[in-house]
């Protein structure tokens, strides 16, 4: 699975959930992987993002993480990406994209 | 076609090049009629030409510069100014192989050996030639560099890129052409980004973001066009030059009022008319008018440069041209995915014929033969796309084995038969290498010294046999040899050091034989650089049974050796009988019937144990089916018998009923059922049962 | 991908064999079939029941009930076949197995999940990643990988025609 959501204990209020997104988002696996996020982002819960295992990356790719934030905000729930990784910082850099504010602040 | 597939359609190219490179030059060492050796010399002479181009086209310019002094050797060998000895011909190999290692290496200049390799062509070509007149580098420059010329202009363009729905799809990847956008220069970057719809409203196929950019750069338009030219029809794009600064002018004026004011003037002068001032204007000035103007070009070099770029471009559009009429490359997997489909459809036509039995209608059932007959031609075409003959794989061999013998001194004969065989290509890919390691081994250590052999009385010259055939649902591949043949008694030897068996084990000629493709084994006296210490033949089997296919030897001391590869044919629908045994059916690839009939048990014995049929006079063994597949319960009054030919011998098989001919489209059983070794795979019958394909050649046995 | 090999939370197919609650990564579980013709390959190991046509595919079915050593019984309306998607070898391959019947998808968290007791069972240990329990019955969460790879798939059995672990298991018995 190139998707997981494991629950998260926090402190603070709200439940939270660990999304971690790995190995490759790029055009031809984005139809499953967008699946696969969705599921697991079914629960209306706050989202900490892991984005470090993400091996490569595309335009299409990207889109989909941004469409993710997208879809947790539109569900009144607050996400932060935790971690990215190279190929991830690289894409945003040449595309010059930058992953939105983050909604969610963990209290430790 | 992002970079990937262009990459990979010059690699294509280019190995199809160099293939026929090789190819010719064999040609033309062993062709004994002069017609035949000065048409492959053109051919030839062709192909390097080709290279030359295509590789010019894709940047290599060391390969350009390279390929141009032997295609100018060559020219002079076709048109019989130089004489074919055996040295041109191992340089112009040698060439082959300094080719490939440039495109491999990339290399920045022509390695010392290479350039070895030009003069040595030159002086078996032109005995005058005196090397001054070889310069390398800088001056033969195929490839057209604006940038040189455009030192201290710099550019700004505003870029606007918005991929439309069908750019991921079109495979163009937006990553690449940013990567080339940014190497060109400065780039500021605006994305628009806002309208992606949230992740489950999203159709994640289409682009919804699009981009603003402003690039500043010495590069002209065109260099900027360049790196959208396959993605142009995908998106709306539009590149504009919106500031040109040159650093080594004074700026004391504003240039673009000068730059107008000289348009007009020649218009004024009749020099140019008025649309063509507005053409010029509203395109992106030509670098090349605006250096004249300046006068640090003269008119003719530019003239010259333009004739280049002309003559580059019309190349690419002849190469496309005689690329799409001969042949079209398709990937791999369509061919799949279309097999796969044909496959469906037979087996959906034996349902329908199935159901027009069924209802005892006539007219569906007319319909039903004409669509059998329709898909049947399409899955014969079908088969015959991934179908590939062995043919071209064999020939390659030519070349391995006349350098390993000449580098051992020996001299060898390469028979190949059976050559238009035809093999699914990607079973042929995964050929390669055991063959390969197969054939070295022959020629290492089957093969004898020409003074041994006449030593046994054998002629001093070695054959070494590559053959292929199909024999039902397989294709048997023999690689023999008329060498020393296997030592038995060394390999028992070994194999016992190697506690491989025990002391006192009994085997037998054929399992000793087999002992060879166990892990570590080796008896060769000395590790060779060529074979290796006998460590690839465990791999070899290993990738032959991965492949689902067997490998047998065959070996007798003195005489030679025989190895046998036998491979299923993976994706095939072949013709099969259908047979009945108790309440399951059975396919019996129907190459391998010869005939049927009822079995008279009258006319059956047993001899020595074995059953046997008197058939029209000849003995003809027989195998009772319910007995080999653990039937069982009564066979019916009268049986029939199948008389296949298998192995060179003909055998019966009795079954209780023979039902017919069946287009029968083989699945694979899967990794669970690998050991299920009398049964090659099975199919799936007009009413959706199962039905086992019988292995025949492994029932015999 | 990312490959999962441990025991997560997470969503799990239940169904019986002999009373026994068995369970499944959903994540493997391609669908549930009711029983339906198996074509019977010969000469193959007793669990290996045989093959049937999964839209025009031909998927080998194994008899669970023989694989683990568990007595058979007759099939009843309630047997079906659960074909599963497993990955043997790098490839992904389809496999059928036969259960006495199926029961319902579970939701286990991480801390429902404890390791395989090391007694007890009448599997081999390795076939077995964890154990739960849920309305006081014992679920056996089963190593699909192992009990479905290439070696145990390709079992050689010997003149007795029993498993290895039948025959451990009729040892066991005898020793009582």
């Amino acid at each position: 699975m190139a998707c997981k959501s494991m629950p998260f204990a926090t402190s603070g209020k709200g439940k939270c959930r660990f999304l971690s997104v790995s190995g490759d988002a790029v055009i031809d696996t984005v139809s499953e992987l967008q699946n696969e996020m969705l599921a697991a982002t079914k629960k209306d819960v706050n989202y900490l993002i892991d984005l470090s295992s993400v091996e490569s990356c595309d335009v299409a790719g990207l889109q989909l993480i941004f469409s993710i934030f997208s879809y947790i905000t539109q569900k009144d729930c607050l996400f932060k990406v935790e971690e990215s990784s190279d190929c991830v910082d690289e894409l945003l850099t040449l595309t010059g994209m930058t992953f939105p504010e983050s909604t969610l602040i963990i209290e430790e | 076609m992002d970079m990937d597939n262009q990459r990979e359609a010059f690699d294509q190219e280019v190995a199809e090049l160099l293939g026929e490179v090789e190819e010719a030059i064999l040609e033309v060492e062993n062709s004994d009629d002069p017609a035949d050796e000065s048409e492959a010399v053109n051919r030839l002479f062709r192909a390097m030409h080709s290279i030359k181009g295509i590789a010019g086209m894709f940047g290599f310019d060391q390969v350009t510069e390279f390929t141009h002094h032997v295609e100018t050797a060559l020219d002079l060998v076709r048109n019989g100014k130089a004489p074919v000895s055996k040295e041109l011909i191992n340089y112009v190999l040698k060439s082959h192989d300094m080719i490939i290692s440039l495109l491999e290496d990339d290399a920045v200049a022509i390695p010392e050996e290479g350039i070895e390799i030009i003069q040595q062509l030159t002086l078996l070509t032109n005995e005058d030639a005196v090397f001054d007149d070889l310069e390398f580098g800088t001056e033969e420059k195929n490839k057209e560099d604006e940038s040189d010329l455009n030192s201290g202009l710099v550019l700004t363009y505003r870029i606007n890129f918005k991929p439309h729905e069908s750019f991921f799809a079109s495979g163009n990847s937006i990553k690449n052409i940013f990567e080339q956008l940014h190497a060109l220069g400065d780039i500021a970057m605006h994305a628009h980004y806002d309208s992606i719809p949230p992740c489950d409203k999203l159709d994640p196929s289409v682009c919804h973001i699009y981009w603003d950019m402003v690039l500043t750069t010495k590069v002209e338009r065109d260099e900027i066009m360049d790196v959208f030219i396959f993605a142009e029809n995908e998106c709306d794009l539009s590149i504009k030059l919106i500031d040109e600064v040159d650093d080594d002018i004074d700026r004391g004026e504003n240039d673009e009022h000068n730059y107008k004011k000289l348009g007009e003037i020649l218009v004024d002068r009749g020099a140019l008319s008025k649309d063509e001032l507005e053409d010029t204007l509203a395109e992106s000035s030509k670098i090349g008018d605006i250096l004249v103007k300046k006068n640090l070009v003269e008119p003719k070099e530019v003239e010259a440069a333009l004739v280049e770029q002309e003559q580059v471009r019309k190349v690419r559009k002849t190469r496309h041209k005689n690329v799409a009429s001969a042949t079209i490359r398709v990937q791999a997997q369509k061919l799949d995915s279309l097999v796969s489909l044909v496959g469906e459809l037979v087996t959906a036509q034996a349902r329908l014929a199935s159901l027009a039995i069924d209802r005892n209608d006539a007219e569906v059932s007319a319909v039903s033969e004409t669509v059998q007959s329709l898909v049947s031609g399409l899955r014969d075409e079908t088969m015959s796309i991934r179908m590939v003959p062995i043919g071209t794989t064999f020939t390659t061999f030519k070349r391995l084995v006349r350098d390993l013998a000449g580098d051992l001194g020996k001299e060898i004969n390469l028979n190949m038969i059976g050559g238009d065989t035809e093999l699914d290509k990607t079973v042929i890919e995964r050929l390669k290498d055991p063959l390969v390691h197969i054939v070295r081994n022959s020629v290492d250590h089957g093969i004898e010294k020409g003074e041994d052999r006449i030593a046994v009385g054998k002629d001093n010259v070695g054959n070494l046999t590559l053959k292929a055939e199909h024999t039902g649902a397989f294709v048997q591949i023999t690689v023999e040899d008329d060498g020393a043949g296997l030592n038995l008694e060394r390999i028992r030897e070994k194999a016992i050091e190697r506690n491989l068996i025990s002391p006192d084990a009994h085997l037998t000629d054929k399992e000793t034989c087999m002992l060879v493709f166990a892990p570590g084994f080796s008896t060769a006296e000395s590790v060779t650089d060529i074979s290796g210490r006998g460590v690839g033949m465990d791999v070899v089997k290993q990738n032959i049974e991965a492949l689902r296919g067997s490998i047998s030897i065959d070996s007798e001391f003195g005489k030679g050796t025989k190895i046998t590869l036998r491979l299923p044919l993976t994706l095939a629908i072949i013709d099969g009988l259908m047979v009945q045994v108790a309440e399951e059916f059975y396919i019996i690839p129907l190459s391998m019937v010869e005939e049927c009939m009822d079995l008279d048990m009258a006319e059956v014995e047993r001899i020595k144990g074995r059953n046997i049929l008197n058939l029209r006079g000849k003995a003809l063994p027989f195998v009772k089916l319910r007995e080999q597949l653990d039937f069982t319960g009564s066979e019916p009054e009268i049986e029939q018998v199948v008389i296949t030919h298998v192995n060179g011998m003909e055998v019966g098989f009795v079954v209780d009923h023979v039902i017919g001919s069946h287009q029968t489209v083989i699945k694979s059983l899967g990794p669970g059922l690998r050991q299920a070794k009398h049964i090659s795979g099975a199919t799936i019958l007009g009413d959706g049962t199962v039905a086992l394909i019988l292995d025949v050649q492994k029932l015999v046995n | 991908m990312a490959v999962e090999t441990i025991t997560e939370a997470g969503q799990y197919l239940t169904f019986t064999l002999d009373a026994e609650i068995y369970a499944i990564k959903i994540s493997q579980v391609r669908e549930v079939l009711d029983m339906t013709k198996i074509t019977k390959v010969p000469r193959m190991p007793e669990f290996m029941r045989g093959v049937i046509n999964l839209r025009g595919g031909v998927v080998p079915v194994i008899d669970l009930r023989r694989k683990f050593g568990i007595g058979v019984c007759e099939d009843t309306v309630d047997t079906c076949i659960i074909i599963l998607e497993i990955s043997v070898d790098d490839d992904k391959t389809i496999i059928g197995a036969i259960a006495d019947s199926v029961k319902e998808v579970i939701t286990f968290e991480a801390e429902e999940i404890e390791p395989a007791p090391k007694l007890g069972t009448r599997l081999q240990t390795d076939f077995i990643t964890g154990m739960s329990k849920r309305n006081e019955e014992f679920i056996i969460i089963l190593n699909v990988a192992k009990v479905f790879s290439v070696d145990e798939l390709e079992t050689v059995q010997d003149i007795n025609g029993t498993t290895p672990v039948e025959e451990l298991a009729a040892e066991e018995t005898v020793a009582e």
